[in-house]
């Protein structure tokens, strides 16, 4: 397994703007690339494009967003399939864990049945089978008392048991990418670990998780990618990233952990709307800002290591 | 672009009600006649009656000026009443919660299952006719709805921390109520209110047309109720049953389109 | 879920009660006599001028005398008992005009409910489900337009053009004397048909505005955008997500509306010379039947009463989380 390094996801040049009476630039110019058992978290501010990214990727934004760039599943091309070739590969290959913490669940359907409904739909189970495959399901997912809780309605689980009900839901037609929206927004330390500690017991899923938690990130991550306003700033391994941050952001983003002291450097990312305008957009927070700045930088390879900075020009 | 929309909308929605309100102010320049000389009756529109004469030779036109005081005046008075009685128990529930907040919750509950026309109807069998009953008849039931929207707002408004700061300050109630829970609930009091003239104006156009409305007062349902039962349809005396029906139509559209629009604004 | 089910069936039976003794209470605090309201007013003063005795003596009968208490036990009963006395129009029990008028009504507002209720559902899906989208633009302002045009209004707008000018159908009345079996039913439904259309007309646009405004919130949830996520294809996540979650309050709706099924339009009814409940109800109040009057409106408080418990019910079968709310306070 670990020999295999096929490429299972590939993002070309992807943006997506929101036309409407407030033009919004979403997501720049991103381009990805997950091989097979990568876990590849995406970092980033409230806002700044990460979960569009996902969602794009997978055709599910509102006819409004305006997409362009390329994304291939192996070698599929995933803007060129019609909307019943694209069903075939959500939820059985590539699957979308949405916030446990919101309102991912169907509130008038059972758990357990909406988390056999992948298996319903994509291995051609009959009800009752897959349902019973749910209970194990949730079982393994150290949801207590699986079976009654299997019958209960969403509403009664608290947010950290609804996200790992998710996860459940998200493998049990064995999609072997997991895309995760922000798994741990709203949740305490503990259920953060619990969750942390479901995505890590998955075996052989390749999981491309958004998130801002840092230290969520590190826990259950082997590569990092950062964005910033719409753009994707930097990208390593996570292991090379939190020991040598390179991009100012990323630094002040360490800098501004609670175990490194909480530095914090005021300022706010540019608006939405200014986004496509050119220039570096950390530039008016940044403190090595130079005239070179003025030009968008492009994204420098150190080695694996990329950054989007001049500095490393 | 849907904002604009919306601005348009409750733009026309108040150069409607302005234009009623003016004539209805001055109803006494603009109508050619008194609305209840009588003279010949039937006549078709002219010079003399751009709307022709009823069956008892009233001025037509005439009538429908005065009669857009007769319905304006019903439609905001009940308005008004349903509104003030809303808010008041709105104030009550959403301010003091507990006890009161139950109460009043369950009063108005059942008092929405309280199917409204047939009461209204029964009122106006018991009561005397005349503006008053009518009113009462109409507004009866009506609050409900204001009451329950504004409860809700209230009770958000009271939790806001700078209003719970005041309250644990000692500040007098009816001091924080108006300056600081009623200039909040304007927009939303407006709105409700535009609404409820509309729908008192629809259910009084629908009850005088009925000929159970005000006896002797001339609004626009009931000129149409006489227009209606008098057979101008059958004569084809358009100028006769059309009017009414145009300006009834309007006039609440008029209302309808501010207090549609204004809820949306704030969504 | 039986214990939220009983405390709705507590405050139906407790709201039944209250709209029994509001209408006691009215025949007993309204200016005048309330022997009045037992026998009309053109009654009542002939026997004051004429045969006082005979006043006195069916004062006694109805009890008049008696303290309130007793009479409002009597009441009780004779409403409990469905004793709603005579119409001193006819003089024919109550009940009686009742069944033949309710006839007449439901011939209108059944037809009138399961047509309204499929095409106002179907229409609303298609606008809610693309907001803002082409068909959306159509429907909803006309439908909006529909929904504030007073009653009378558009029925008497119609009744010209469609009777009057065109001549499609009758102007007026139930069925044409004289006919026999299938001609008359031909007939009736003829003469149904305008009633009819502008009751649909009215009661689609109802139901459509909130359908539309239900699905075109819900398809924005986030557990529509997981349900699309899982591949299942596009029926099954309208059917089973979005529709599922619009049928709470759309069914709710449906089931308060079974409570207007007997009451009828009044408006409608009385334009188009329909001799059903409505027109009952209107008669009874222009000539100051107080009897027939009292019972209409407590039959259709009832119905009200009955329809709103049923859609509790059906609510609380659809949606888990309301069956679990019993007692929470926000």
């Amino acid at each position: 397994m670990e020999e295999t390094h096929e490429i299972l996801l590939r993002v070309e040049d992807l943006s997506v703007s929101f036309e409407g009476k407030n033009f919004v630039q979403a997501v720049e110019h991103v381009s990805l690339e997950v091989r097979a058992g990568d876990r590849l978290c995406i970092i980033g501010e409230t806002g700044s494009g990460k979960s569009i990214l996902l969602l794009a990727i997978l055709r599910l934004l509102s006819p409004t967003a305006k997409v362009s760039g390329k994304a291939f599943y192996r070698d599929k091309d995933l803007f060129a399939l019609t909307e019943k070739q694209l069903d075939a590969i959500r939820g059985s290959r590539i699957s979308y864990v949405p916030q446990g913490s919101g309102n991912g669940m169907n509130p008038l359907l059972k758990v357990g049945f909406q988390v056999a409904e992948p298996m319903i739909a994509h291995r051609g189970m009959k009800r009752k089978e897959a349902e019973s495959r749910a209970v194990e399901l949730l079982k393994s997912f150290r949801l207590d008392r699986e079976e009654t809780i299997a019958k209960q309605y969403p509403f009664t689980y608290s947010g950290g048991m609804r996200q790992r009900a998710l996860i459940a839901m998200g493998i049990s037609a064995g999609a072997e990418v997991l895309f995760a929206d922000e798994p741990t927004k709203g949740l305490d330390e503990t259920r953060v670990k619990l969750t942390a500690e479901a995505f890590n017991a998955l075996e052989g899923k390749t999981l491309v998780c958004v998130t801002h938690d840092l230290g969520f990130a590190r826990s259950v991550s082997s590569r990092v990618s950062v964005m910033y306003a719409a753009n994707q700033v930097e990208a390593a391994s996570t292991e090379e990233l939190f020991r040598n941050p390179l991009h100012p952001y990323t630094r002040d983003m360490l800098a501004a952990m609670p175990e490194n002291g909480l530095h914090f450097r005021p300022g706010y990312a540019p608006a939405h709307s200014d986004a496509g305008t050119a220039g570096c957009k950390y530039a008016l927070r940044c403190d090595r800002c130079s005239e070179k700045c003025r030009e968008t930088p492009p994204l420098f390879d150190l080695g694996g290591h990329q950054v989007r900075c001049w500095q490393y020009a | 672009m849907t904002k604009l929309r919306h601005n348009k909308a409750m733009l026309a929605g108040l150069i409607i009600i302005a234009f009623f309100v003016l004539v209805a102010l001055f109803a006494d320049l603009i109508s050619p006649y008194d609305p209840s000389a009588l003279g010949v009756a039937y006549q078709k529109p002219s010079a003399e009656h751009l709307l022709g004469t009823n069956d008892l030779g009233q001025d037509i036109f005439s009538e429908m000026i005065y009669g857009v005081r007769v319905s304006l005046f019903l439609g905001i008075f009940s308005a008004l009443i349903v509104t003030f009685v809303g808010s008041v128990f709105a104030l009550i529930a959403g301010y003091y919660g507990g006890a009161a907040d139950r109460v009043i919750c369950a009063v108005t509950d059942i008092a929405m299952a309280v199917p409204s026309l047939p009461l209204t109807l029964l009122l106006i069998a018991y009561l005397k006719s005349g503006v008053f009953s009518l009113v009462l008849a109409i507004s009866i039931t009506a609050w409900t709805g204001t009451a329950r929207i504004l409860r809700s707002r209230v009770r958000q408004i009271c939790q806001l921390p700078y209003i719970k700061i005041e309250k644990t300050l000692g500040v007098r109630t009816p001091v924080i109520l108006f300056k600081h829970v009623l200039p909040n609930l304007k927009d939303i009091l407006l709105t409700r209110m535009a609404l409820s003239v509309s729908g008192a104006m629809m259910t009084e156009s629908g009850l005088s047309f009925l000929g159970l409305g005000t006896y002797g007062q001339k609004s626009w349902g009931n000129i149409l109720h006489f227009a209606f039962f008098r057979n101008s349809i059958l004569r084809g005396q358009v100028w006769w049953y059309l009017p009414p029906i145009i300006c009834i139509c309007i006039a609440v559209m008029g209302f309808m389109l501010v207090g549609y629009y204004g809820q949306q604004k704030k969504d | 879920m039986l214990l939220h089910v009983t405390k709705k069936v507590v405050i139906a039976v407790l709201t039944i009660w209250l709209i029994i003794t509001i209408s006691f209470t009215l025949v007993h605090t309204m200016p005048g006599d309330p022997i009045i309201f037992l026998i009309g007013e053109e009654e009542y003063y002939y026997l004051m001028d004429n045969d006082p005795a005979y006043l006195e003596m069916l004062i006694e009968k109805y009890g008049l005398n008696d303290d309130l208490g007793t009479q409002y036990a009597r009441y009780m009963k004779s409403v409990l008992t469905l004793d709603f006395g005579e119409s001193y129009s006819n003089h024919k029990p109550v009940l009686e005009n009742f069944a033949s008028a309710a006839k007449w009504t439901l011939r209108l507002s059944v037809p009138t409910l399961v047509v309204a209720c499929f095409l106002g559902a179907v229409l609303g899906i298609h606008a809610g489900i693309h907001p803002g989208g082409r068909f959306d633009r159509i429907t909803t302002p006309v439908f909006l337009v529909l929904n504030t045009i007073p009653s009378n209004c558009l029925s008497l707008l119609l009744l010209i053009l469609l009777a009057y000018k065109l001549k499609w159908v009758p102007i007026n009345g139930m069925v044409s004397p004289g006919l026999e079996g299938a001609a008359r039913t031909a007939s009736i439904l003829r003469h149904m048909a305008l009633p009819l259309f502008i009751l649909i007309v009215f009661r689609t646009s109802g139901d459509f505005m909130l359908m539309k405004s239900t699905v075109s919130q819900i398809r924005s949830e986030e557990y529509v955008l997981t349900a699309r996520s899982k591949g299942i294809g596009r029926r099954k996540v309208l059917f089973r997500h979005v529709l599922k979650n619009a049928m709470v309050p759309y069914s709710t709706s449906l089931c308060m509306q079974l409570g207007s099924l007997l009451s009828g339009s009044m408006i409608v009814e009385v334009v188009f010379g329909w001799k059903g409940m409505g027109q009952m109800m209107y008669t009874a109040v222009s000539n100051r039947d107080f009897a027939t009057a009292q019972f209409c409106f407590l039959l259709s408080a009832v119905c009200v009463v009955l329809s709103n418990l049923l859609g509790d019910i059906v609510n609380a079968a659809i949606d888990p989380r309301i069956r679990r709310e019993v007692g929470t306070d926000d």
